[in-house]
């Protein structure tokens, strides 16, 4: 699935694992809330990287423990109606401190692209029915807002960003 | 093909399925589609040729399950070439040369607005019925 | 009133580019519909039974002359030249076309307007008391907060995919003119003991299928914590409102379902962790929004005006209209004049272009420019001088909006029912139009006295039903239009859920079954109780009696 983050089409070096697979020493892994949980004590010394899949339904505080390990957290849209995840990576960035990849999975358009990153969104797995360059276009769609302390590079009246949270870029 | 075509192409396909699935309704007896055209949202009515029209004595009545299938391949395909959104069939009986849809809300789709009547008279026979703004709005006001 | 700084109107132009450029992207088919809807919603733009319906916001109520003139426009322009005010104080446009739309909002967006997020499961149009700045009895005006409120909501990040929609609602005043107890969220504005101003915050009313009165989920909030507050509460919302079931799924069943101290208790946890130095907006900023409702330059009158206390003693027309429609104004020799639109036998809410031409040309020349829309679907002109009042009248009786009849039976809330509505399931406009005729003399108004009666065509409730003291639902039995009647409901600070009268009526029985109804209160009451007193002292028995008596 093409993947878009910081504006660009990537290549996307991470894998999904499956729950039954074996979870291998390097490589980097998405895995389900499960199986992150199963293998809490083994993530910890893999040699490659660890994600996530976070279902929309459950508590940030249930991974918080863990986010030291993980460069990935995968958040569900299952329709574009539901917008539980958007609150699900305010509270990762802003109350849990997270700042590795908070990725869009699931049914992901660009006409959300903007306020996902807003919420401090960085990375959006999309099912390329849309083109690049709508896209690009989409995710600087909002160049004004009037909430303040949220990400992205719209403007407050203010003039600029107000503590905008460093973000390790991964 | 790109990604992308390919993509649409799956796209379409399911779109078009997901409009059949909307479409399908427990109905029996004739029916009509209805939808509302995409540039100015006005009603109408799908007729034999194919085409979409506003005035409903033409719409095409389909009266067996193929018919009713072939109705709603029609209505799909036009809501994805983006002339209409929002179809869905109607119930009716035919009675003479107009149909007249079993559904209440359905009757009042057709005959437009009613707020000029009185009420339990519903301007059933009358095609679709603008409201006269300045007599409906000012009305009569309290005379003392 | 707030006037647009260049932020304020580069946001809303913004807006209109991206909504122009998703409606050519639709037209042409770069979009499908199902991708357009919600984004056609978030611009107020639905489709109704016959065409598309535009609802355009009206900020807690407030417009200029010059944005009534352009309303006006666009309703000879566009549309078939009239237009709707609603029960949550915005206007309503019925046939506009998907084409003309980018335009309608570019010419809104001329006189600072907009149509953004009237529909939507997002946060709608926060509105206020219709007199809120200028009611005698009002302890604050809410209506900066009301506006911080507005422009926070504007295309909020986080909360634009909620479960349902979400309605705010603020007052200033004791007397609850704005239903706050039947919003997702109710704001009262009140002062503690050190003089300082704060809100008592109420969540999870409702009316829809399964009427609620809100719970006080906070005594007193600080002002300047009102937005982190509303996150706080946005955010429980938006992480555990159901999203199962469309008719479980507003804010109301959340906080019904945990309780109110439960949900009170998330509340404060996420609370706790919202960073306010980051998201409140400096103390400036309110400041700022709230030199926009200053005091308009009153000028410094005498109480009384002889000129039109004499009007009153000699023209018994105009002393009748002055009766219900004219209401003390906080500055003396000021008054606040209420413009019915709902004539008897009209379609209540309605206003037609020259209506509303001459609507703003009054509020220009007589009403310091503002005029009000009022979430009972009339307007208002708040700063009236004593000594015009009667050439206002007399300008307001030539075009049919001089009705001596609010707050009485005749001022009807309806919604606009099966006649517009793609959701309805029965017509409501021409039930009100029949009780309308049916009770309308103006003395068996008086005789009858402050009646609320509310008209909904379907289960949605957009009529406010559960809050009339006469409520009206529309239903369907086998292709054929009921009603049922509930009795005793109110939206003001004594909130009540009206109860259900009986078995339903055919839309020929209606009126006849209100007017027992009403005969029958007129038979129990007491001296100057009105029918909600008598409703609440006497119960619903000698109702149901006189009513299916014949039955």
């Amino acid at each position: 699935m093409p993947l878009i983050k910081n504006g660009e089409l990537v290549a996307d070096r991470w894998q999904r694992l499956d729950d039954e697979a074996a979870l291998p020493g390097d490589g980097d892994v998405i895995l389900s809330l499960d199986r992150l949980k199963a293998d809490r004590d083994t993530i910890a010394t893999r040699s490659g990287e660890t994600g996530v899949i976070l279902p929309n339904s459950a508590q940030v505080e249930e991974i918080e423990a863990l986010l030291p390990h993980l460069s990935l957290i995968a958040l569900e849209f299952p329709a574009f109606t539901d917008g539980r995840a958007y609150s699900q990576a305010r509270q990762l960035r802003t109350k849990l401190g997270y700042t590795g990849q908070l990725r869009a999975i699931g049914v992901v358009l660009a006409d959300q692209a903007a306020f996902m990153r807003r919420v401090g969104i960085d990375a959006f797995e999309t099912d390329g029915r849309q083109s690049l360059a709508t896209w690009k276009k989409a995710l600087h769609a909002i160049t004004l807002a009037y909430q303040r302390g949220y990400d992205g590079d719209a403007a407050t009246r203010e003039g600029g960003r107000r503590d905008a949270p460093a973000r390790a870029r991964t | 093909m790109t990604t992308q075509r390919h993509a649409a192409r799956n796209g379409a396909a399911k779109e078009l399925q997901d409009l059949r699935t909307k479409m399908a309704k427990k109905l029996s007896g004739p029916q009509i589609i209805t939808a509302n055209r995409l540039h100015d949202g006005l009603v109408v009515f799908l007729t034999r040729d194919g085409a979409w029209t506003r005035t409903p004595e033409r719409a095409q009545i389909a009266r067996e399950a193929d018919q009713v299938s072939a109705l709603q391949d029609e209505a799909a395909m036009a809501a994805r070439a983006n002339l209409i959104v929002d179809p869905y069939l109607i119930e009716v009986t035919h009675d003479g040369n107009e149909p007249v849809p079993v559904a209440h809300r359905e009757r009042m789709r057709i005959s437009g607005p009613s707020v000029s009547t009185s009420l339990g008279q519903p301007a059933y026979d009358t095609a679709v019925a603008y409201p006269q703004p300045s007599s409906s709005a000012v009305g009569v006001h309290v005379q003392i | 009133m707030y006037r647009y700084d260049e932020f304020d109107a580069r946001f809303v132009r913004d807006r209109v580019t991206q909504f122009r450029d998703q409606v050519e992207r639709r037209i042409g088919g770069d979009l499908s519909e199902e991708e357009f809807r919600p984004l056609r919603l978030m611009n107020g733009l639905y489709l109704q039974l016959h065409a598309y319906m535009l609802r355009v916001a009206v900020p807690y109520g407030t417009m200029s002359a010059s944005q009534v003139r352009q309303l006006a426009h666009i309703a000879d322009t566009y549309d078939k030249g009239y237009g709707h005010f609603t029960t949550r104080q915005n206007i309503q446009f019925n046939w506009p076309k998907l084409s003309d739309v980018p335009d309608i909002l570019d010419d809104l967006a001329d006189v600072e307007m907009h149509a953004i997020q009237t529909s939507g499961n997002c946060i709608r149009n926060t509105t206020a008391d219709q007199w809120a700045g200028v009611a005698a009895d009002e302890l604050e005006d809410p209506r900066p907060y009301a506006e911080l409120v507005r422009q926070w909501s504007s295309l909020h990040p986080e909360f634009s995919f909620l479960p349902r929609k979400f309605k705010i609602a603020v007052t200033g005043a004791p007397r609850d003119r704005a239903a706050i107890a039947f919003h997702d969220i109710g704001l009262r504005v009140k002062k503690n003991e050190a003089g300082e101003t704060g809100f008592e915050v109420l969540v999870g009313g409702g009316m829809g299928r399964t009427p609620i009165i809100a719970a006080n989920v906070r005594g007193w909030l600080p002002k300047n914590e009102l937005l982190s507050y509303l996150e706080a509460i946005m955010r429980v919302y938006n992480l555990h409102g159901r999203r199962d079931n469309k008719y479980k799924a507003r804010i109301k069943i959340l906080v019904h379902e945990l309780g109110a101290e439960e949900f009170t208790r998330q509340v404060e946890a996420e609370y706790a962790n919202i960073d306010q130095p980051v998201v409140v907006p400096p103390a400036e900023e309110l400041a700022r929004i709230a030199d926009y409702f200053s005091p308009p330059g009153y000028e410094e009158l005498p109480a009384d005006d002889p000129v039109y206390t004499k009007h009153l003693a000699t023209d018994p027309a105009f002393a009748s209209w002055n009766e219900t429609s004219v209401v003390e104004h906080k500055v003396p020799g000021y008054a606040i004049v209420n413009i019915s639109l709902k004539p008897v036998g009209g379609i209540p809410g309605d206003a037609t272009s020259e209506q509303m031409r001459t609507i703003a040309d009054l509020a220009e020349r007589y009403s310091l420019n503002e005029i009000r829309a009022t979430h009972e679907q009339n307007l208002v002109l708040p700063n009236v001088r004593k000594q015009d009042i009667h050439d206002v009248w007399l300008i307001l009786a030539e075009c049919g909006l001089a009705s001596a009849n609010l707050g009485k039976v005749t001022d009807i809330i309806s919604c606009p029912g099966l006649d517009y509505c793609g959701l309805a399931t029965a017509r409501s406009i021409p039930v009100s139009q029949a009780i309308s005729k049916r009770l309308g003399a103006p003395e068996r108004q008086n005789q009858i006295g402050d009646m609320k009666i509310k008209i909904s065509g379907c289960i949605n409730a957009c009529g406010h039903h559960h809050a009339g003291h006469i409520g009206i639902l529309g239903l369907e039995k086998r292709g054929q239009e009921f009603y049922q009647i509930t009795l005793g409901g109110s939206a003001d600070e004594n909130a009540s859920i009206g109860e259900i009268v009986g078995p339903g009526f055919s839309g020929e029985q209606v009126p006849e079954a209100v007017e027992t109804i009403i005969d029958t209160y007129i038979g129990l009451r007491n001296e100057g109780e009105t029918f909600l007193e008598a409703y609440r002292r006497v119960g619903p028995e000698p109702f149901k009696e006189a009513v299916y008596a014949a039955h």
